[in-house]
């Protein structure tokens, strides 16, 4: 009867947690609506009762808002000075994603969040794929990532604050975009897919593990009606883990069916993609599998939806696995793959 | 023993958040064994009470006991202590009046839909201390069986030809893609607006395609998405559509779709609640005003008029409270017209302003459900025929909904919401089976009614004070269209109230004085 009966003691979003995961906070309530607990904290007592409380609690609300709005600021000075597309690299690469100007290799941060800037030098050189996988990308942020005319693929991974509204924006670049990966979108939904039939020249899309899709199935075949040149490398949800196997990341669902001499080089010289080895990483195989390293397609230098990364130290904080972490939230974490959940502010 | 007594703040803590005035102990309390003691209850404060539930299964059988296995008198005396200390108030009136609305208001806002609650939230967000404004929404009908919010397609759009429509369009969906932003509250669930992106298609025969143009033009000078399309271009992008007396197409690429209004009223309402506003279910049934005489500098006598009380009858009894207030706003949708009357809007010699009725009256718009096996698929827009049928895609299923608007003579009784499903074989069906072929086979599978504020003078809304009766605003009247755009009508509204005058879109087009005056503010290509 006493107040340890009562829920833990929380805020909607865990404001001291430090790094990405705050930024994060508000999407992890939004996929975990359904299973959120029912019950009055101490601080939702307090709230009830005193106006200082509700305002500060309020307050911390908005500062988390806001967070993400300033992650999604235009560099407009670089736009002016170097152009959109070092605009656009520079904005996925502060973020923690990752970039490829045609004809080059991928460029990526380091640990620390540092990058080298000679890409400023490629200014006529157009960005051909970005992989802003586990971002904290908006449909703010978005506006940078529209200027890249000549975008040919587009890693939308886990990105907990893209949702239907960015996908019906995407339709400046109907003339380029091949590929688009939306796999683990925790707001995407069916709306927002419809929308995508503005890009006629898709070749692949990735629409798995979409949480608030309602009916996976039914989606994926209305997709492919509504895209007939999207090849059948249109992934399905049916084709993957559910939501609920996601979460227990111990278990691989599916057995490692990449061979390719190619990708073994890929793996031993990045032990942190080291994605065969891991099991961890429930899906990745699905998806590497799905992504073929050597595929004798006409995408033009992409090779592999990975690219390459430098070997990042864990850092000591934040720690990996949250103390109590809640099934979804988990599987974000864990299937971010290392490259941007632990990375440092 | 200070985890009990928390609790027992807990349990008290509801009903702190209780509208009005609060009451004494008679709520019978409810008790449950494990999850502590919830809902609402009021232990009097005297002594130890056992409580028992009425179940008869469970008849005679304590289910809870206050201050359980503790000294005598220990726990009551915590109790009062604590009651004294917390905010919230330990005065128990004798007898109940929570239900009845305050008896002052800064602002009455009669009517609980989208738009009445978006001004609610816009006049509290604005307000410069915090809590300066005391604000009242009377809502007759608080299931909205009948409201126009709830019965609405939900349909937004920019494709209007004023540029104050699209630019209040366009605001509202602003405000729907942030609405986690501006309607966040503290510990409760993100709102899910279940907006779909699928954008707006108008088709234009021969006759229309110039003025589509023109239009078009408009609204991309205002910053709206919108581009144009030939014929061909829209058999290849939308191969179901049978071109054959189609000259020209506009499509929303962004900002347009549909979204869920129950959603959006309800995220209103949930924020408006949190952020003080208080609620009454009951009528307004009158208006207590003085009236003054002051003459125009054309030397023309006319009678200025000032609310001063409102009374609002309770819901299912003959009770009534006045309630005194400064400012009214008419919101009421529909039924604006009566309350304006209500108010003494239009009580004068005809062709005077004092004579000018508000032109606004409910009129009654079906809407159909269909089911259609072969019907077109996920890319389905919302289609807007060049005969006023429209129809969009409901859900994943081949479900479709659609409509039409009658002509004058037409007009269907608005007495009651019933739905006439001859209209549906006459006047829908046959222009969207000529459009679309796959709707030749359809079934329809339920149909609704729900009525449009309609404004008989230009089909457009009526936005800001009265000339005459100087403390009533209107936020009423947009025939169809309130519900895109309440988010920035309720804006303007609060602008105006606290301001004196509209600084984010300027509505001015839209004053009552324009009835007086003959000044049209149509729209082209109503729908």
């Amino acid at each position: 009867m006493g107040l340890g009966k009562t829920k833990p003691l929380h805020l909607v979003m865990p404001v001291w947690n430090r790094g990405t995961r705050g930024i994060r906070g508000l999407s992890r309530a939004v996929a975990l609506e359904g299973s959120q607990k029912k019950g009055r904290s101490l601080l939702q007592f307090l709230a009830d009762r005193f106006y200082d409380v509700q305002a500060l609690r309020e307050y911390l609300l908005q500062k988390q808002v806001l967070k993400v709005h300033q992650k999604n600021r235009p560099f407009t000075y670089i736009k002016e000075r170097f152009g959109p597309h070092a605009a656009g690299a520079y904005f996925i690469l502060k973020q923690g994603g990752a970039v490829k100007f045609q004809g080059k290799e991928w460029i990526r941060s380091d640990a620390h969040g540092h990058f080298s800037l000679d890409f400023l030098k490629f200014q006529a050189v157009p960005v051909e794929a970005v992989n802003a996988s586990g971002c904290a990308i908006n449909y703010q942020g978005l506006d940078s990532l529209l200027a890249l005319k000549e975008l040919r693929s587009l890693w939308l991974q886990r990105c907990p604050h893209v949702d239907d509204w960015c996908l019906g924006r995407l339709h400046p670049l109907a003339n380029s975009l091949q590929e688009l990966s939306l796999a683990g979108c925790p707001r995407i939904s069916e709306r927002g897919l419809a929308s995508l039939h503005h890009l006629q020249n898709l070749r692949r899309l990735d629409i798995s593990d979409l949480h608030a899709v309602s009916n996976p199935g039914l989606t994926r075949i209305l997709v492919e009606e509504m895209l007939p040149s999207c090849q059948a490398s249109l992934l399905g949800s049916n084709s993957l883990p559910g939501p609920g196997e996601v979460s227990r990341p111990g278990e691989p669902h599916s057995p490692n069916p990449v061979t390719s001499p190619d990708m073994a080089t890929t793996t031993s010289r990045n032990p942190a993609l080291d994605l065969s080895r891991d099991s961890k990483y429930p899906y990745s195989n699905v998806l590497l599998a799905r992504f073929p390293v050597g595929h004798p397609s006409a995408h033009g230098p992409l090779r592999h939806p990975w690219p390459p990364l430098a070997k990042r130290p864990e850092p000591p904080w934040p720690p990996r696995v949250p103390a109590n972490p809640s099934a979804t939230n988990a599987a974000l974490v864990k299937t971010g793959l290392g490259l941007c959940s632990s990375f440092p502010r | 023993m200070l985890r009990r007594a928390l609790q027992l703040g807990l349990g008290r803590g509801l009903l702190g958040r209780r509208l009005g005035t609060h009451r004494g102990g008679s709520t019978l309390g409810k008790v449950e064994g494990s999850g502590g003691y919830r809902g609402s209850w009021v232990a009097p404060v005297s002594s130890y009470v056992t409580f028992r539930t009425r179940d008869p299964a469970h008849d005679g059988k304590t289910v809870g006991r206050l201050g359980e296995g503790d000294q005598n008198g220990k726990m009551s005396e915590i109790k009062k202590k604590i009651q004294s200390v917390l905010p919230g108030g330990a005065w128990n009136p004798p007898y109940d009046t929570s239900y009845l609305p305050p008896e002052h208001s800064d602002v009455v806002i009669v009517g609980g839909g989208v738009i009445g609650l978006s001004v609610a939230y816009w006049l509290k967000r604005l307000e410069k201390p915090r809590g300066a404004i005391r604000v009242l929404v009377v809502e007759r009908d608080h299931t909205y069986s009948q409201a126009s919010t709830a019965l609405s397609v939900g349909g937004i759009r920019q494709q209007f030809s004023v540029p104050e429509n699209i630019q209040l369009s366009l605001f509202s969906v602003e405000f729907l893609r942030n609405i986690n932003e501006y309607l966040a509250v503290v510990d409760d669930p993100p709102l899910d607006i279940q907006f779909n992106p699928s954008g707006y298609l108008l088709l234009a025969s021969e006759k229309g395609a110039a003025v589509m143009e023109s239009n078009v033009k408009v609204q991309r000078q205002e910053g709206a998405k919108v581009c144009l399309m030939s014929p061909e271009q829209l058999r290849n992008k939308f191969p179901w559509i049978n071109t054959e007396g189609v000259a020209l197409a506009s499509y929303g690429m962004e900002y347009e779709g549909w979204f869920d209004p129950w959603c959006l009223l309800q995220g209103l309402r949930r924020k408006v609640q949190s952020m003080g506003v208080l609620f009454c279910h009951g009528e307004v049934t009158r208006f207590v005003s003085s009236s003054s005489h002051t003459e125009t500098t054309s030397g023309e006598e006319v009678t200025l008029k000032r609310i001063h009380e409102v009374h609002v009858k309770i819901d299912r009894s003959l009770e009534y409270q006045p309630v005194e207030c400064a400012l009214v706003i008419n919101a009421a949708g529909a039924w604006s017209g009566q309350i304006a009357e209500l108010a003494g809007v239009g009580k004068g010699p005809p062709g005077t302003l004092q004579g000018t009725k508000l032109p606004v009256e409910r009129r009654k718009r079906y809407v159909y459900l269909w089911h259609c096996p072969q019907g077109p698929g996920l890319e389905t827009p919302f289609v807007v025929d060049a005969s006023g049928a429209y129809f969009r895609r409901e859900g994943l299923g081949n479900n479709y909904l659609g409509g039409c608007s009658p002509t004058e003579e037409e007009e269907p009784d608005p007495g009651n919401l019933e739905v006439d499903h001859d209209f549906f074989q006459d006047k829908v069906w046959p222009p969207l089976a000529q459009r679309v072929p796959a709707f030749e086979t359809l079934k329809v599978r339920s149909a609704w009614a729900g009525y449009y504020d309609y404004n008989t003078f230009d089909q457009n809304g009526v936005v800001g004070p009265h000339p005459l009766v100087v403390n009533m605003y209107f936020a009423t009247g947009f025939s169809g269209h309130g519900l895109q755009q309440a988010p920035a009508v309720g804006r303007a509204v609060a602008e105006m109230v606290l301001d004196g005058h509209f600084q984010t879109i300027n509505l001015n087009p839209f004053h009552f004085s324009r009835f007086y005056l003959g000044e049209k503010v149509q729209e082209h290509n109503i729908i």
